[in-house]
C-alpha cells in the first residue's frame, strides 16, 4: 500500500482540493475527509508525467482530472508497479547524476569534432559529387554579371596574348580534368580594384585579370595558378562550401534550438571559423595540386611561389587575419610548396586525393 | 498576506504557524484579514527553476539530439519547456506544458525543408530565390497562427487549459499585410506593427472560459521606438567620433603593425560597441513596451502588471553574453535561468476573483479534432 498526499483538480475549475491517494498496487483511490473516497481509477489508465528534475509530478486520471503531488517516492512507485514511463526514466537517471552529465558533455565535444572534421566534410564531398556541375551555371553566370557590374572592366589584352593564354589554359586543363575539358572556360577581365587576381566560378568558368599575366613572369607561374582555380572547379570546392555550411547552420540551430540564433554574434562566430576553416583546407588542397602539376612537369614548384609572393607583395593592404582568413597565410603557402617538393624528391611522386571545404568565389591573394 | 516593505499584498500557501518571507524583499508577511485588502490581491510569478538542474536537463538533452541526428531535438523541446513551465508558479501552483514531440518533429521537418529549398534556390538559381520568399511570406502567418495555438492549447494551469483564440485572417493582417506594407510606409509603421503583434497575441488568450482583452495603445511604441532611434543614431555619432579621435592619436605612437591594430581596434568598436548601444536600445524597448502591453492586458478579472526596468534587463543581458563567451557555451542555461528569473519575478497579476474560481472551457469545445488540429504541428517561433 502506498499513501500519499495531494492536490486534486477536477479540470471544471481551478480550484485545488488536498485529498489523500491511496494505490493498492490495483487502484488509485482519492479521497479527503467531507466525502471520504470519491474516486478510483486503475492504474492501467491513468497517466504520469514523466520525472522531470525536483518538479511536481502530475498524474492525470481518465475522467480528466489531475493529481499533482511533491511525493516523489510514491509516484516512482507507482510507475514501476504501472511499468510505464521506462524510457523517460533513462533520460531522468541521465539528467539526475553528475557523472552521466560529465560523460554526456565529453561525447558531445568528441561528436561535434567528428562530425565538424569528419563527418560533414565527408558528407558534403559525397553529395557534391553527386549533384550535376550545370546547377551551378546560373548562379555563376549571374555572379560573373555582379562583378563585371560593379567591379571590373573589359579586358585591355591584346587578342594574340588572350589566344596564347586560352592555349596555355587549354593545356593545364588537359592535365588536370582530361574526361571534363568541355566544362571549363577561361575569361578575361581588367580587375581593377581586385588588381593581380584570379577566381573560379563553380560552373567551371575561371576570371582572369590582366594586371595577374602582367604580373606573371612565364607560362609556369600561369599554369600553377589555373591549375589552383581548375582544382576547385574538379573538386567541386564551391558546392562541398555551400554544403558544408548548411551542415554547420544546421548543427548551430541544434545545439542552440532556435533558427534565429545564428544572427547571434555568439554562435555566428564558431560557425564562422568553421568555415574559415574549411576554406583554407580547400585552398591548400588546390595549392597542393597545382604544385603536383608542375612537380610532375619536371619544373618543381618554384614557379608557383614565385607567382604567390608576386601576387602578395601587389596587395600591400591584405591583413594577417588569422584564423578569420579564407586563405592560408603566403608565407605558409610557400612553406608547403617546399615541403611537396621535398616529399617528391623522396617519392617522385604526388599525391593526389585529401579532402576538406569556402565561398562561392575562389581567389588567391 | 501583506509585505510591509513593498507594499504588496501575497496568497501564500504555508501553515499559519510557520512565518512567512516576502518573495521580493525578504522581510516577514504580516497576515491581513482586512476585508477590502483580500478584494484585491497581487499575486507575483515564482521561478523555481534550478541553473544545475537545468544545466543536466540541457546537457543530456544536447548529447541524445547528437546522436539522434537531430530527431530527439522535439523530445527535448518538449523536455525543456515542461521544466520551465513546471517550474513556474502562481499563488503556489505550477503551471504545465503538454505539446507532444512528434507535433513538434513535424513542425522541425517543415523549417529544414523550408530552408534547405531557400539555400538550395539561392546558391543555384538566385533570380528566382526572391520568388520563394514571396511564397514563404504566404506560408509564414499560417506557421504563427498554428505556432501560438499550439502552444496556448499545450499549456495549462490548475488542469484548465489555456487557448489561442485568434483568427487565422488577423494572423495574415498582421504578419502578411502590415509587414509587407512596411517598407511603402518607409518603417514608419513599423513601431505600429510591433503594437499589433502583441495585440493579435494579447488578445487573443483565453484561460478556460475567461477570454483576455488588450486595451494598449500604439503610443508608447510610436515614443519608444523614436527615443531608440534617436539615442541610438546619436550614440553612435558620438561614439564614432571619439572612437575615430583616438584612433588618430593611438595609431601614430602605437608600435604595432598598422594592420593588426587597425583591425582589434575596428573589430572593438564596430562590433563591441555597436552591440552594446543596440543591446541597450533593445532593453529599452522591451521594457517600455511590455511595461505598456501588460498594464493593459486582463484575462477575466485578472490584471496583469510588469515592472521590467531598462537597467536591468541590459546588465542581464551583457553578462549573460559574457558569460556564454567565457564559458564557451557552457553557461548557457544558466543565462537563460536568469533571464527568465528575472522576467517571472516582475510579472504579477492583480485579482479580485479568487483563482479557485476559474471554469474549465465546455467539453465541446475540446473536440478531438480541435485537439488534433492544435497538435498537427508545433513549430517555434521566436515572437
Amino acid at each position: 500500500m502506498i499513501y500519499f498526499n495531494a492536490d486534486y483538480f477536477d479540470g471544471k475549475t481551478s480550484r485545488a482540493y488536498p485529498v489523500r491517494v491511496t494505490f493498492d498496487g490495483i487502484a488509485l483511490v482519492i479521497g479527503n475527509d467531507v466525502q471520504g473516497n470519491f474516486y478510483n481509477a486503475e492504474y492501467g489508465s491513468i497517466e504520469i508525467d514523466p520525472a522531470l528534475g525536483r518538479t511536481k509530478r502530475s498524474i492525470r486520471l481518465p475522467n480528466g482530472s489531475l493529481l499533482q503531488t511533491n511525493d516523489h517516492e510514491s509516484v516512482n512507485a507507482i510507475e514501476r508497479a504501472a511499468g510505464i514511463n521506462r524510457s523517460w526514466n533513462r533520460v531522468h537517471y541521465l539528467e539526475t547524476h553528475w557523472r552521466a552529465v560529465a560523460v554526456s558533455t565529453l561525447l558531445i565535444v568528441a561528436a561535434l569534432v567528428g562530425l565538424v572534421y569528419y563527418a560533414i566534410p565527408r558528407a558534403a564531398n559525397y553529395a557534391a559529387q553527386s549533384i550535376p556541375l550545370h546547377v551551378t551555371n546560373s548562379a555563376s553566370k549571374q555572379a560573373l554579371r555582379m562583378f563585371d557590374q560593379r567591379f571590373f572592366r573589359p579586358s585591355g589584352l591584346n587578342p594574340e596574348r588572350q589566344e596564347e593564354v586560352t592555349s596555355l589554359f587549354g593545356q593545364t586543363v588537359s592535365r588536370m580534368d582530361p574526361g571534363n575539358a568541355h566544362n571549363y572556360t577561361v575569361v578575361f577581365r581588367k580587375g581593377m580594384r581586385f588588381g593581380a587576381n584570379a577566381f573560379a566560378l563553380p560552373s567551371g568558368i575561371i576570371v582572369v585579370t590582366d594586371e595577374l599575366i602582367t604580373l606573371s613572369g612565364n607560362d609556369d607561374e600561369l599554369m600553377a595558378i589555373f591549375a589552383h582555380e581548375i582544382n576547385h572547379v574538379e573538386r567541386r570546392h564551391a558546392l562541398r562550401s555551400i554544403l558544408q555550411s548548411t551542415g554547420i547552420f544546421f548543427l548551430v540551430t541544434l545545439l542552440t534550438g532556435d533558427v534565429t540564433s545564428i544572427a547571434n554574434f555568439a554562435s555566428f562566430l564558431p560557425a564562422l571559423l568553421i568555415e574559415n576553416g574549411y576554406s583554407r583546407d580547400f585552398e591548400r588542397e588546390a595549392d597542393n595540386e597545382a604544385g603536383s602539376l608542375l612537380i610532375a612537369l619536371g619544373k618543381g614548384t618554384g614557379p608557383f611561389q614565385d607567382i604567390l609572393q608576386k601576387i602578395d607583395s601587389s596587395h600591400p593592404e591584405t591583413l594577417s587575419l588569422g584564423v578569420f582568413s579564407t586563405h592560408p597565410e603566403t608565407v605558409q603557402r610557400i612553406e608547403d610548396l617546399k615541403k611537396l617538393d621535398q616529399a617528391s624528391g623522396k617519392q617522385g611522386q604526388s599525391s593526389r586525393g585529401r579532402l576538406p571545404p569556402q565561398g562561392l568565389l575562389c581567389y588567391n591573394s | 498576506m501583506v509585505c510591509g516593505k513593498c507594499n504588496v499584498s501575497i496568497q501564500y500557501s504555508t501553515p499559519e504557524d510557520q512565518p512567512a518571507y516576502c518573495a521580493r524583499c525578504g522581510s516577514p508577511l504580516t497576515l491581513v484579514t482586512d476585508e477590502t485588502s483580500a478584494a484585491s490581491v497581487r499575486y507575483g510569478f515564482e521561478f523555481t527553476a534550478s541553473a544545475g538542474e537545468y544545466f543536466r536537463i540541457w546537457i543530456v538533452n544536447l548529447f541524445l539530439t547528437i546522436v539522434t541526428f537531430g530527431i530527439y531535438a522535439a523530445w527535448a523541446k518538449v523536455r525543456t519547456r515542461r521544466y520551465i513551465w513546471a517550474n513556474t508558479s502562481l499563488a503556489g501552483h505550477p503551471f504545465s506544458f503538454h505539446g507532444r514531440p512528434a507535433a513538434i518533429l513535424k513542425g522541425n521537418l517543415i523549417i529544414a525543408g523550408m530552408f534547405v529549398i531557400y539555400v538550395a534556390t539561392k546558391k543555384f538559381e538566385p533570380v528566382i530565390a526572391g520568388g520563394l520568399f514571396v511564397v514563404f511570406g504566404f506560408i509564414f502567418p499560417f506557421l504563427v497562427y498554428k505556432s501560438l495555438r499550439f502552444n496556448a492549447h499545450n499549456t495549462s494551469y490548475r488542469n484548465i487549459r489555456f487557448r489561442f483564440l485568434g483568427r487565422l485572417k488577423e494572423s495574415y493582417e498582421t504578419y502578411l499585410l502590415f509587414a509587407g506594407i512596411l517598407p511603402c510606409t518607409l518603417f514608419l509603421f513599423f513601431p505600429a506593427w510591433q503594437f499589433y503583434k502583441k495585440k493579435f497575441f494579447l488578445n487573443n488568450l483565453a484561460y478556460g472560459t475567461a477570454q483576455s482583452s488588450f486595451s494598449g495603445k500604439k503610443g508608447p511604441f510610436y515614443r519608444a521606438y523614436f527615443f531608440a532611434s534617436v539615442t541610438g543614431v546619436a550614440a553612435f555619432m558620438f561614439f564614432s567620433w571619439v572612437g575615430s579621435y583616438w584612433f588618430d592619436r593611438l595609431s601614430m605612437g602605437s608600435g604595432a603593425s598598422p594592420g593588426t591594430f587597425n583591425m582589434i581596434y575596428t573589430f572593438f568598436f564596430t562590433y563591441a560597441l555597436g552591440a552594446v548601444i543596440l543591446y541597450t536600445l533593445q532593453a529599452a524597448i522591451y521594457a517600455i513596451t511590455m511595461n505598456h502591453c501588460w498594464s493593459r492586458t486582463r484575462l477575466g478579472s485578472l490584471q496583469f502588471g510588469s515592472t521590467f526596468a531598462t537597467r536591468h534587463l541590459l546588465f542581464i543581458r551583457i553578462t549573460n553574453i559574457a558569460a556564454i563567451i567565457f564559458s564557451l557555451g557552457l553557461l548557457v542555461p544558466w543565462a537563460k535561468i536568469r533571464r527568465l528569473k528575472y522576467i517571472m519575478q516582475n510579472l504579477s497579476v492583480v485579482s479580485i476573483q479568487d483563482l479557485n474560481t476559474f471554469r474549465g472551457s465546455p467539453e465541446s469545445d475540446q473536440s478531438a479534432l480541435g485537439d488534433a488540429a492544435t497538435d498537427f504541428i508545433g513549430i517555434e517561433i521566436g515572437l
